[in-house]
């Protein structure tokens, strides 16, 4: 299948260029992870709900440096897209080059465009403000996933909970238990620094986690912890009836990582890098399996690191 | 041969603006172009309309003072030129 | 008896709007390298009710030709509804399109619901190396000639528009064989211009001296033998105007560009009204600013003219640009002048 024939009603018209007609001239600057992004071209009513979205991590407008993330927001037309019920929002078709990233999903397109600088590009139609706004968020953390990736960094779907200076890392696909581990945590009273998505840096100190803040549900609203902590040890999720710490095989542990890295892990021409990062994490810091029940017995075992 | 019962209409392909009282007509299948006089332009104007040819000689012969017999002469002469040149056609009834 | 070149001249005599050029919008679907489009330029998009109120104002001017270009003008969501209004209204329809999408259902409808007289395609190279080096998307030359041979089987219009640069230079022969080949009218323009913006980036890919001069050379020897072919005169043709004005920039012509902005021709970018602000109508019989062009017009005729004839290249809109000066002779117009300096081309033009 062509790319984009399954969304598009004329997929040959996908944009091949950062162009359009903007739905208005408002722009909302949000500073995060040491990086400026700047939505531009929104109407006032969609700066109005992203500034609500991203409250204090909203900068006051200056002039954007050429440093900072350019993501355009195009008006696209409802009949640009063919409405398929089976499409849901995590559904896509994409599409890389060396130098751009294409998606396209339902109501929604856009590219990433090395220029050489990263500069992105979002065509949404007349939809419900709840909607759009989810895809601008969504399309944020895209383009962040990328940003982070040319950095050296890896955007890294994730629970990062922090003790004693130090930060635990658990990992695993949708349902194998961050955000009941992450609340457990709480619970016992640990900060979480996100329960769903976190930026995991390379530095001479070692791994570092710093949270990718508007995420997940205890990102948010839980610990309100911030900053750059070292990472301890990074665990495989699984649940279980009794705590058990595991050995990880490499190829195991290589492949599990991988699926916890978003938009990156699927593309052809940053495979060879992302691989060669992933197995330098795993020189880095100790990845292991966890096996936790509803309790806090699984906290004793970490700090003792049996495993079995 | 145009008889004053025939009903003739703008070729489909064929485009025309009044451009100061003269036409400009193009034939968009063979790209052509061509220019008419102050009658063509009415004629097209006219012809927007479903009527007979008769019906179109009335209205000239309202709007011009030229007598009768040498309005038909002229213009159903013209209409022939018209039909030739692929700008109005035979309406099908 | 009138011919179309007097009716044309009395176009620009009189300030009659003949032929508008609607920018419906600068979305598109290939990244040419040297596209002069303004990225930047921001606004509000006209609706599709301004428009049709547009088409409808330009009837009752007098135009007759409408031309929808871009970007990709066939990517503006209601551009099949544009197109059939413009059709009722009884234009003669251009469509500029890169082609690249005119395929399947996307060509049978610009056929059927639109029946343009012409859809004007970009061809960039005769090879797809050179034309998808161009485009900036790789398969882009493979697809257009899949859609050239759709489109001429769907009975559509077709002619080429390539811009000379210095990457397709050396393939002028094979790009003029290729439309040959197809039966296709091409166009080649020896002038790449600035980004409406300003920014000179896409004359990096201007066409070299010898270039030109093999084109303009290639054009004297094709237009000699259409010439004792006898053709008659082509409604697409350009005809020769001869007047008191340079060209009917902004007084038989007006570009629009998506955000309503009009200016007097699509390589003239002085804005002369908007029309979320005004009427076409009042634009055309008000605008201080459009009686100024049409006034620079007639100067640049004078101003021009003392270098001969220079009515096949130089254009006010691209001096203004280049040189601040609607008469100021710029780069491309002085390598004309060389060049006829050395007999390369006709002191009479083209």
């Amino acid at each position: 299948m062509n790319f984009g024939e399954n969304f598009l009603t004329y997929p040959d018209l996908f944009p091949a260029r950062p162009s359009g007609e903007p739905w208005g001239d408002e722009r909302v600057m949000i500073g995060l992870a040491g990086d400026i992004y700047v939505y531009e071209g929104l109407s006032t009513v969609q700066a109005d709900a992203v500034r609500q979205r991203f409250g204090k991590l909203c900068l006051p407008l200056v002039e954007a440096s050429p440093m900072s993330v350019r993501i355009q927001i195009f008006r696209a037309a409802a009949d640009d897209f063919v409405e398929n019920r089976e499409h849901s929002r995590v559904a896509y078709n994409q599409s890389h080059t060396p130098d751009a990233v294409k998606f396209i999903g339902r109501r929604f397109m856009c590219r990433l465009d090395w220029m050489p600088e990263l500069r992105t590009a979002l065509w949404v139609p007349e939809i419900d403000l709840q909607y759009q706004l989810a895809i601008f968020v969504q399309f944020l953390q895209t383009t962040i996933a990328y940003r982070v990736f040319e950095q050296g960094g890896l955007l890294f779907h994730s629970a990062a909970v922090v003790s004693d200076g130090g930060a635990d890392i658990f990992f695993g696909p949708s349902g194998a238990g961050k955000s009941t581990i992450s609340r457990l945590s709480f619970a016992m009273g640990h900060a979480v620094l996100n329960d769903d998505m976190n930026i995991l840096r390379f530095t001479e100190a070692g791994i570092m986690v710093e949270k990718l803040p508007f995420t997940g549900f205890l990102g948010q609203e839980g610990g309100g912890m911030a900053g750059i902590y070292p990472v301890r040890a990074m665990y495989r999720l699984y649940k279980g009836p009794t705590p058990v710490l595991h050995v990880l095989q490499p190829a195991t542990a290589l492949v599990t990582l991988l699926g916890c890295v978003h938009y990156v892990s699927c593309d052809p021409y940053r495979w060879d890098r992302l691989i060669d990062r992933l197995q330098k994490l795993s020189t880095m810091v100790p990845i292991q399996a966890l096996t936790f029940a509803r309790d806090d017995r699984f906290w004793a075992l970490l700090r003792s690191g049996e495993t079995e | 041969m145009i008889a004053t019962d025939m009903i003739l209409k703008r070729c489909v392909d064929t485009r025309y603006r009044n451009i100061g009282g003269e036409g400009v007509v193009v034939r968009q299948t063979a790209g052509e172009v061509l220019v008419l006089n102050e009658i063509g332009v009415r004629v097209l104007e006219l012809l927007e309309a479903t009527m007979p040819v008769s019906g179109l000689l009335d209205a000239l012969d309202a709007e011009y003072e030229i007598d009768r017999p040498t309005l038909e002469r002229d213009v159903l002469a013209y209409l022939q030129e018209l039909v030739d040149a692929g700008v109005i056609e035979h309406a099908a009834v | 008896m009138t011919t179309y070149a007097d009716t044309l001249q009395r176009t620009w005599r009189e300030n009659i709007l003949f032929s508008a050029l609607v920018e419906l919008t600068y979305r598109c679907n290939l990244n040419c390298f040297f596209c002069y489009n303004d990225p930047q330029l921001r606004g509000v998009p006209l609706t599709t009710e301004q428009y049709v109120h547009f088409f409808e104002d330009l009837r009752e001017l007098g135009t007759l030709n409408l031309t929808f270009s871009g970007g990709e003008p066939l990517a503006r969501a209601d551009f099949f509804n544009l197109g059939r209004q413009a059709r009722e209204l009884g234009f003669v329809v251009r469509v500029k399109s890169n082609g690249h999408a005119l395929n399947g259902r996307l060509a049978r409808r610009l056929r059927e619901e639109v029946d343009p007289f012409m859809v004007e395609v970009s061809l960039h190279g005769a090879r797809a190396e050179t034309h998808d080096r161009q485009t900036r998307v790789s398969g882009s030359f493979d697809k257009l000639l899949t859609n050239l041979g759709e489109m001429r089987a769907l009975g559509l219009r077709v002619k080429l528009n390539s811009p000379l640069t210095a990457w397709n230079e050396a393939e002028v022969e094979a790009m003029f064989a290729l439309a040959d080949g197809w039966g296709l009218p091409i166009q080649l323009d020896p002038q790449i211009t600035p980004r409406d913006d300003g920014d000179p980036g896409p004359l990096s890919v201007a066409p070299s001296r010898a270039g030109v001069a093999r084109l303009l050379e290639l054009q004297r020897e094709r237009a000699e033998a259409r010439q004792t072919e006898k053709e008659p005169r082509s409604a697409d043709a350009t005809a020769e105007v001869a007047g008191s004005k340079h060209c009917g920039a902004g007084s038989a012509t007006v570009t629009v560009d998506p955000f309503g902005n009009v200016y007097p021709c699509v390589q003239w970018r002085r804005r002369v009204g908007n029309l979320h602000e005004q009427s076409i109508q009042a634009i055309w019989r008000q605008s201080q600013e459009l009686a100024e062009v049409r006034r620079l017009a007639a100067e640049v005729k004078q101003t021009v003219g003392q270098h001969g004839p220079l009515g096949f290249g130089f254009c006010p809109g691209l001096a203004e640009q280049e040189t601040g000066d609607p008469a100021g002779l710029y780069p491309a117009t002085q390598r004309l002048l060389e060049l006829r300096r050395q007999d390369v081309v006709p002191s009479d033009g083209l």
